[in-house]
């Protein structure tokens, strides 16, 4: 991987992207948990830029705000202070019912596990962001059959999730946060809970889905293998982004 | 290290989010226990209050041996919903601690060492519940004995069941908890990697549907022979009667949820009907002891006309059979509230993960609340639709008694007790909201 070794507060950006509407752009966040008396921030000031169709990971160690940061870019929260710009606004200034929209129509989300709902085969667990943006369901699920046929589970939309394996478990999952056709696609960790192949497979095709959808995809994760996968990979400690790597064309 | 001390090792840490599987089935034990103690008062009140038997030669039978037969079917109608609610808090008690038992074996905690915990843990919360339940009846005995019962009222001296009584039900309610937890402990898939399959649920046998139809059948022919057949044998097949409602319960609730979730477009309607089809036994466990109120507030509608009648020899048993199957309703829609509250937080807590990770893809809080009502309410119309049906089915002979006035004090009892059991499901809110706080 060619190190391109860059540390804030200049934003990181890729070389080359030209500037996009639909760019994520962080400034100068900081957020402190709770009391900011004799504990360090979660995050000391990052500052950003996530090009519209790029694939970014965020490593670190356990403490170093790669959770926080991916929290206060999807909106999850509000940060002490700084701006996360998207589309034209900055989300952390939006109350909270319009970042709750935000996420249910920007935004998708994949979590190491425990996200489907177990009553629900994996299409209707796949379909229910847009049930839930009030879609029929009809049109739902007509919306996302090809999207997990896409990912290799043909066949398997009327399996409850206690009937599938854990690598289509998570594909019914990255189907159900690219079923509204989002711009930023959040993963946490997405691979945590798989062995190293399954996990392999799911995140090349976590990646190549999220490309083919035209989202853009930001990916914590402890595992050089899963950032390999990504173009970029942020490293983070301390609450500051310290290294960028790009992927060279070898894959490295 | 010692049962003992691996249980205080662990108690000494619990988080703010296992309190309620804490403090929910004490509530649920003691509301267990209190409805038991005051149900057995009224039987021994009347038990005590018999000078002869139901037909003692010549000349009226004695009041209080028919009363005491009736006390004992309001406490064997109750005995079943009684039993669910200590079953419910025992299973939310066990299941709650699998990933903590879980955690133990993976650290090298005997199977017997984790089974002698559970037990431990369920019989202590139910033996504290038990405490505060009779705490409440003992509160409750003044106020018991004003209600009016064979033209004057039962004394607290007689509503007092006496120390002996109190011990047998309290052990009784331990014992069930434990017993309860045992199973509910070997029912659940808990391997060392707490890894419990969902996968679709085996659909029920449509011999419940026969079973339930010989049952109605039998109690159609057997108070069809009024006079020919005694009270107890009356009685006993009123209870077969209304106790195959359980076996047809679950079915219908089976075929109900898959009507639904077919025709479901909305994903609140969706996902309470799947949740219906995916365990219809539970969803008809959470809402029949409502169904238990329906039958009883048909039975005291149909009895207090009964009391208008000229027919009528005994001067207060019509009267006195409606206040009877009043306070029964009650006792049995404070159990059917809990039963619902303890059933809801259970499954929050359960699915805390899946309602977070809703709440992050963008699911308001509104849109989770409804969902969770509509698997009360669907199931609730169900078993309400189902009772009335059984309810004007066994009493059909009886309906002519029934005025307007009567109907609407039906309408009443029903709606409070189903008020009641909604307010049961809104102590759960609060759960809802931190399963699904984010950050």
């Amino acid at each position: 991987m060619r190190d391109t070794t860059t540390v804030t507060p200049t934003p990181a950006r890729s070389p080359g992207w030209p500037l996009s509407h639909d760019d994520l752009v962080a400034d100068g966040l900081v957020h402190h948990y709770g009391s900011t008396a004799g504990q360090g921030p979660a995050l000391a000031g990052v500052s950003l830029r996530i090009a519209a169709g790029e694939s970014v990971a965020v490593m670190g160690p356990s403490g170093s705000g790669k959770t926080t940061l991916l929290h206060v870019l999807a909106g999850i929260i509000r940060p002490t202070s700084g701006s996360v710009g998207w589309r034209g606004r900055d989300i952390t200034g939006l109350r909270d019912r319009e970042r709750t929209a935000l996420r249910r129509n920007d935004f998708g989300f994949v979590f190491q596990s425990g996200q489907l709902l177990p009553e629900l085969p994996a299409e209707e667990n796949a379909a229910l962001p847009l049930m839930l943006g009030g879609i029929s369901r009809a049109a739902a699920l007509a919306h996302v059959r090809p999207i997990l046929d896409g990912l290799g589970l043909q066949g398997l939309g009327a399996r409850r999730p206690g009937e599938l394996s854990g690598g289509q478990a998570q594909r019914v999952a990255i189907a159900r946060a690219l079923a509204g056709s989002p711009g930023v696609v959040f993963a946490d960790e997405p691979t945590g809970a798989l062995d190293q192949q399954t996990g392999g497979a799911v995140m090349a095709q976590l990646v190549a889905a999220t490309r083919a959808h035209g989202a853009s995809l930001v990916v914590v994760t402890h595992d050089p293998g899963v950032a390999r996968a990504c173009e970029r990979t942020l490293v983070m400690r301390d609450g500051l982004v310290v290294a960028e790597h790009l992927r060279d064309e070898a894959g490295r | 290290m010692s049962t003992l001390r691996l249980w205080w090792l662990v108690r000494r840490h619990e988080t703010r989010d296992s309190r309620p599987t804490t403090w929910l089935p004490v509530i649920a034990f003691g509301v267990a226990t209190a409805s038991l103690l005051v149900a057995v008062s009224g039987l021994l009140a009347f038990d005590g209050r018999r000078t002869g038997g139901l037909s003692d030669g010549p000349g009226p039978a004695d009041p209080a041996a028919l009363y005491t037969v009736l006390a004992a079917l309001a406490v064997g109608l109750m005995a079943v919903p009684i039993l669910t609610l200590g079953g419910l808090a025992a299973r939310l008690s066990v299941s709650r601690r699998n990933r903590r038992l879980a955690q133990l074996r993976l650290a090298g905690a005997t199977s017997g060492q984790v089974g002698l915990f559970t037990l431990a843990e369920t019989s202590l919360q139910a033996g504290v519940g038990a405490v505060g339940g009779t705490a409440a009846y003992l509160a409750l005995i003044p106020a018991l004995s004003r209600i009016p019962f064979l033209g004057g009222h039962l004394g607290t001296d007689e509503l007092w069941v006496g120390p002996l009584a109190v011990a047998a039900v309290v052990a009784a309610v331990v014992l069930l908890a434990a017993v309860s937890g045992l199973v509910s402990l070997a029912a659940v898939a808990v391997t060392p990697l707490g890894v419990a399959g969902r996968v679709s649920p085996a659909r029920l046998s449509i011999l419940r549907v026969l079973a339930t139809l010989v049952a109605l059948v039998g109690w159609v022919a057997v108070s069809g022979g009024m006079g020919q057949v005694g009270i107890g044998v009356m009685c006993a097949m009123l209870v077969i009667a209304v106790g195959s409602i359980n076996l047809i319960g679950p079915w219908a609730m089976m075929l109900f949820g898959h009507v639904v979730a077919g025709l479901a477009r909305r994903p609140a309607m969706l996902l309470a009907a799947r949740r219906i089809v995916d365990d219809p036994r539970s969803a008809w466990r959470t809402t029949s002891t409502m169904g238990l109120g329906v039958l009883l507030a048909t039975l005291a509608t149909v009895t207090d006309g009964i009391a208008t009648s000229p027919e009528d020899d005994l001067p207060y048993l019509g009267q006195d059979m409606a206040t009877g199957a009043l306070i029964t309703l009650a006792i049995v829609s404070v159990i059917a509230a809990t039963a619902a509250g303890v059933v809801q937080a259970a499954r929050v807590l359960d699915q805390a993960p899946q309602y977070r990770a809703l709440a992050y893809a963008g699911t308001d809080l509104g849109t989770l609340h409804w969902a969770r009502t509509l698997e009360v309410a669907l199931p609730l119309a169900v078993t309400i639709a189902l009772t009335l049906g059984f309810s004007l089915l066994l009493f059909a002979s009886a309906s002519s008694f029934i005025g307007a006035g009567m109907l609407l004090r039906f309408v009443a009892a029903v709606g409070l007790s189903v008020g009641l059991l909604f307010v049961g499901l809104l102590a759960s809110r609060g759960l809802l909201r931190d399963a699904a706080r984010l950050g």
